[in-house]
């Protein structure tokens, strides 16, 4: 089965000790048969994303397992009107936002700006939930993120969100079309049941947060779960591959 | 490989999951090659433990590959030690399970749980392993109560959860001290790291289930990077050698 990780970092990571680099990642793709990743460099998220989104395009020029996603640094931005077009041209294939880890509030004006350009040029969005450190939840962020982006017609992509955020989760699909799922943080079978049986398997996309994250764990909490083989291509590939309208 | 689950649990939760039966637990252990698990009781820990840890000895009952952890409310003290003694003499009862925080407004190292300790060193020793739940603000309670009863074998639930890697570090020199591997966030290098710091004999298998599914448990173990031997231990045989000599 052909599997794409929508959801991969490389470069370092400062919080802690471990490989992420883009070697490992590739091999960590390698060892489980990942087809394809879509990632982004780390110096994107904590340092500049305009050096970030290069490194990124320069490695995904090199290997062509990578899908380049770019990332832009909303405390810097300010609504310079382009920059998303820019993207586009450059070749980005997603937009990745980290709120949590750059500090930055939903209820905030350059999000709004950012949204409006999104919507304008059509490029996909994915926004990470997971507050530092694991396990304090931030509920009502999700809604808010709803709320915000209801009405518009690029897709939404909520990562690496565990299962406390599930009720909150369900009801803002059922609420918003344009919002998906990413799997990173799916640490149970029934949870891919459970989203199926909710909003339909069209909108689960399968990730991983690999290297920072054991890529095996959603992924046999996939292989798990009583659910067809169709289904599991979908979430494996599937979806993403006809979200971002490219023959990946 | 096969695998003991030492961190489980039979019960409902205040999260969506559709897998709370007895006969859910036997077919995800089934599905994962998960030999033995031993559990507790997710009712006695949220809410009454006296009618939790009853119910628990009801549907393990029978079942040569279930068995259970007690737990106990340190503040309901007296009522937690009748509990002691009621099923420590049961054969599929094999150790406690202790929380703090959240549920039970506790911290780890608190007078009731340090009476529990005493009863089980003094009475039980041949039951005396505990599982606590440590997740946050906690390692360093769980540190002090390991090294006041030296004669236990304290298993530290989440190896510590969000400080892990303080866990880590503080338990290298505490030999009683077990990590088990259980969390929601698969973080890469955290087995590495704990099999590096403590030794591979002192890292347990957990799954959290059925809050959270061994696959997740199970991917961490797997994707490490170390050897195949290693990942049996920790599996399979630092579990069998702690409960099932």
């Amino acid at each position: 089965m052909k599997i794409i990780d929508a959801n991969t970092f490389f470069g370092f990571w400062p919080k802690r000790k471990v490989d992420v680099s883009l070697k490992k990642l590739l091999e960590i793709m390698e060892k489980h048969k990942v087809d394809k990743s879509i990632s982004l460099s780390l110096k994107g998220i904590f340092y500049d994303h305009e050096e970030g989104n290069e490194e990124t395009l320069r490695m995904a020029k090199k290997y062509s397992q990578i899908i380049p996603a770019a990332t832009i640094d909303l405390r810097k931005y300010f609504g310079k009107g382009e920059i998303v077009k820019k993207i586009l041209e450059q070749g980005f294939k997603v937009l990745k936002l980290f709120p949590n880890l750059q500090g930055w509030p939903i209820s905030y004006a350059p999000f709004y700006r950012l949204l409006e350009e999104t919507e304008k040029f059509k490029i996909p969005l994915m926004i990470t939930i997971v507050v530092k450190p694991f396990g304090f939840h931030h509920l009502g962020m999700i809604t808010e993120i709803s709320k915000t982006t209801k009405g518009l017609k690029i897709p939404v992509i909520l990562t690496s969100f565990d299962n406390f955020y599930y009720p909150e989760v369900l009801v803002v699909m059922k609420e918003n079309s344009n919002i998906y799922v990413e799997t990173s943080l799916f640490n149970t079978p029934d949870s891919f049941e459970i989203f199926i049986t909710e909003v339909g398997e069209e909108k689960i996309i399968f990730g991983s947060n690999s290297p920072l994250n054991y890529l095996a764990t959603p992924l046999i909490c996939l292989k798990n779960a009583d659910i067809s083989k169709k289904q599991k291509e979908k979430i494996l590939s599937k979806n993403i591959t006809s979200l971002l309208k490219k023959n990946l | 490989m096969k695998i003991i689950d030492v961190h489980a649990h039979y019960g409902k939760w205040f999260i969506p999951t559709n897998k709370n039966s007895i006969k859910d637990t036997l077919e995800i252990m089934r599905k994962n090659n998960i030999e033995r698990a031993i559990l507790s009781s997710s009712l006695a820990i949220i809410y009454n433990f006296v009618e939790g840890n009853r119910e628990l000895s009801k549907v393990i009952e029978g079942y040569k590959n279930l068995f259970g952890y007690i737990f106990l409310n340190p503040n309901y003290i007296q009522l937690s030690l009748k509990e002691m003694n009621k099923y420590l003499s049961r054969e599929n009862f094999v150790g406690l399970k202790l929380y703090s925080n959240g549920y039970i407004n506790q911290p780890l190292n608190c007078e009731g749980h340090r009476r529990f300790l005493q009863l089980l060193a003094e009475d039980y020793p041949e039951k005396g392993v505990i599982l606590f739940h440590c997740w946050f603000q906690s390692v360093s309670q769980l540190i002090e109560l390991a090294k006041e009863f030296p004669t236990l074998k304290f298993i530290m639930g989440h190896m510590g959860g969000i400080e892990w890697r303080e866990a880590v570090e503080k338990a290298k020199e505490v030999k009683n001290l077990y990590l088990e591997i259980c969390s929601g966030y698969p973080l890469r290098n955290k087995i590495e790291d704990a099999v590096e710091a403590v030794g591979v004999q002192r890292v347990l298998f957990g799954s959290d289930m059925t809050l959270l599914d061994p696959g997740s448990s199970l991917g961490m173990v797997l994707d490490a990077e170390i050897p195949s031997e290693k990942k049996e231990r920790i599996l399979y045989k630092n579990a069998k050698e702690l409960f099932f000599k």
